[in-house]
């Protein structure tokens, strides 16, 4: 096997030169700091008891069905689309007018820093007898990591308001590469997708053994590697590791191999060596240093512990690591994430991969979910009300040629989907063209005949428009 | 000096090319040579053998890209050098980019043949090709280039372990990529 791999390097040592000039060039990533949201409404509940789910697993591009709009699963980086609002309460006797207004005055160019100020306003009539007291719930597509998240803004017949915020849930990935309004669609028409989206995350009570990989005696060198191999049930036991920089599965037989590394110069606290475990132990374990400088001996320290406990002390690392403060939705994201999909085994893991708890805090960052925010508010009998709900929207982008599309941005709107609200008429409007060219629409817009304002019917479940920069 | 200039000094037989060769690239290309070999004095020699083996190819070959010819021609002794002296189990970088690309290697097929090693670079071309930039940079920087996890991981903004999830994730598409066009090795 490892003459295979001799091949495979040197089929790789001929690959095109221009990938190589463009990964030297490539620029380093800014670190995130995950300090966005400053007061969270999410309380984490005790409950027990997570069922095995099977972990999807993403492989292969797809198209993602049917719909109105002809991006379903084209564009490389699916933004997610406006999605309209809903309540909870006493809705009889309620009408709703809405107008979503695009300004491009600040749209840059197709890439991922192009954006719309994207306003959605509603007014909310009360024809009853009596003052109605609603729950109002906008569904805010995209992923937690987003920064157009931090430029939502609510106001109230024109006061500023704040809303309670909410996870929500991931949308369906299921195997595509990408993904179009119609993910988002299935999620908000979801049974009882609004109620578990606003109830309280779960805490992870259960049970865990970790094992720590630790120094007996110290080797010489400033770096150093060991590989742990040992065995599993594959079915029935979730694995977790952290500071390992390679590691090998196969998933048949359960025999994993973790390759740790050591920093000995390490100022900053580094990442702990270790091994969890839910749901199984492990057993014919060996550790092997003659892939490291081989001058250190090493044992393994076991403890039984808790996932929450394990998930507190690694996300705190990963977020000091980042110069971050640990935040609750830190927390709260992982656990709704594990809620949504159940633990993983060896054999549901996606990619045939290990887990850890960077792996699916970062997966519950970079997941395309539905948030809610939420405003208790009160529509005097006979009066009515004005919502605004601002942000700058990212647009739907490609990646070079990759999508029918290539090159080209687009925005959805979603009309009714999960809504409840009667809606009596829904409009749109674009502004600041100047910006941008509409190479195609089906909301009617035609900016060279004057057309920017249109009247929406809402039988047509998803408006889109697709765009690129003005040349 | 140019590249350009460089090549012509070759082309003169003038040995003043390996002096430039080195003052230009031998940073380079000792640091490709110490990602695989993990041996300061193992990747000098394979360094200064990527002159005399430039000077034995130039002429008749003029390189496009002169950076990347270097590179080849010392991942090329790098990874020879690291065969010969495997059975002595040093501690190396090529052990472990080698493990890794295993995950890369498809599946036995039903064919006859294995593929040359040019169709083999081409499906890998092909592959890359249809890759987001970051993930692209990610997979090269790793295994063309040889950068440690850990620095990776600090390019990208990530920690160690997410790092090498991501490869991995890499790694196992590729394969499924080859696999899908039959490609045996």
């Amino acid at each position: 096997m490892k003459e295979k791999a001799v091949t495979m390097f040197n089929a790789v040592t001929g690959i095109d030169e221009r990938y190589l000039e463009e990964a030297e060039a490539h620029p380093a990533k800014p670190r995130r700091t995950w300090t966005r949201w400053a007061a969270m409404a999410a309380v984490l509940v005790l409950a027990v008891g997570l069922g095995m789910q099977l972990w999807l697993k993403a492989h292969g591009p797809s198209s993602t069905g049917s719909g109105s709009a002809p991006n379903n699963g084209y564009y490389g980086y699916y933004a997610g689309p406006v999605l309209p609002m809903t309540a909870q309460g006493d809705l009889e006797g309620l009408t709703v007018t809405r107008d979503v207004s695009y300004d491009f005055s600040g749209f840059k160019s197709r890439t991922y820093e192009s954006f719309a100020q994207v306003t959605d306003r509603y007014v909310l009539t009360n024809a009853a007898g009596a003052d109605k007291t609603l729950k109002l719930c906008y569904p805010v597509s995209g992923r937690l990591s987003d920064e157009s998240l931090k430029s939502l803004r609510f106001t109230v017949d024109g006061a500023d308001a704040q809303p309670d915020f909410h996870l929500g849930h991931g949308v369906q990935q299921d195997g595509k590469y990408t993904l179009s309004w119609n993910e988002y669609r299935e999620l908000l028409e979801k049974p009882g997708n609004l109620a578990s989206s606003l109830a309280p995350e779960p805490e992870l009570d259960l049970a865990a053994l970790v094992y720590t990989l630790t120094e007996e005696v110290p080797g010489e060198g400033a770096e150093d590697a060991v590989n742990l191999v040992f065995h599993v049930d594959p079915e029935t036991t979730a694995v977790f590791a952290s500071g390992i920089t390679s590691y090998s599965i196969d998933d048949r037989t359960g025999r994993v191999r973790l390759g740790f590394y050591i920093d000995r110069r390490a100022a900053a606290v580094p990442e702990p060596c270790r091994l969890v475990l839910v749901g199984g132990d492990l057993k014919d374990s060996a550790l092997d240093a003659s892939v490291g400088t081989g001058t250190g001996t090493w044992r393994l320290d076991r403890q039984e512990t808790t996932l929450a406990a394990i998930l507190e002390e690694d996300l705190i690392w990963l977020r000091r690591n980042e110069g971050a403060a640990l935040s609750r939705t830190d927390r709260a994201a992982v656990a709704r994430l594990l809620e949504d999909r159940g633990l993983p085994s060896l054999r549901n893991m996606p990619y045939n991969g290990l887990s850890s708890v960077g792996l699916l805090s970062s997966e519950a960052y970079n997941q395309s979910r539905v948030m809610y925010e939420t405003l208790e508010l009160t529509v005097p009998a006979g009066g009515s009300l004005t919502l605004e709900v601002s942000q700058k929207k990212m647009a739907s982008y490609s990646y070079g040629d990759v999508g029918q599309n290539g090159g080209d941005a687009g925005y959805d709107l979603v009309t009714r989907a999960g809504s409840e609200l009667s809606f009596t008429e829904q409009t749109a409007s674009v502004t600041g063209l100047s910006r941008v060219e509409i190479t195609d629409n089906n909301f009617g817009f035609d900016p060279e005949a004057g057309i920017t304002e249109v009247i929406l019917d809402p039988e047509v479940p998803c408006y889109w428009m697709q765009l690129r920069a003005a040349s | 000096m140019t590249d350009e200039a460089i090549i012509q000094l070759y082309f003169d037989r003038d040995e003043q090319a390996i002096a430039e060769s080195d003052g230009k690239y031998g940073g380079f290309c000792r640091y490709l040579a110490d990602n695989i070999l993990r041996n300061r004095e193992d990747a000098e020699e394979c360094v200064n053998d990527t002159w005399l083996t430039a000077w034995n190819r130039i002429p008749p070959t003029r390189p496009e890209r002169l950076k990347a010819f270097f590179g080849r021609i010392t991942r090329d002794l790098s990874i020879d050098r690291w065969r010969h002296d495997r059975a002595q189990k040093r501690y190396d970088g090529a052990e472990l980019l080698l493990s890794e690309l295993e995950d890369c290697v498809p599946s036995p097929q039903n064919v006859e043949e294995t593929a040359e090693l040019r169709e083999l670079t081409a499906a890998i071309d092909r592959w890359l090709g249809g890759l987001e930039p970051d993930e692209r940079a990610a997979f090269v920087r790793r295994y063309w280039y040889g950068e440690p996890v850990k620095d990776l991981a600090e390019h990208f903004a990530a920690s160690p372990n997410q790092m090498a999830q991501r490869l991995r994730r890499l790694r196992l598409r590729l394969r499924e990529a080859l696999e899908a066009e039959g490609v045996a090795i």
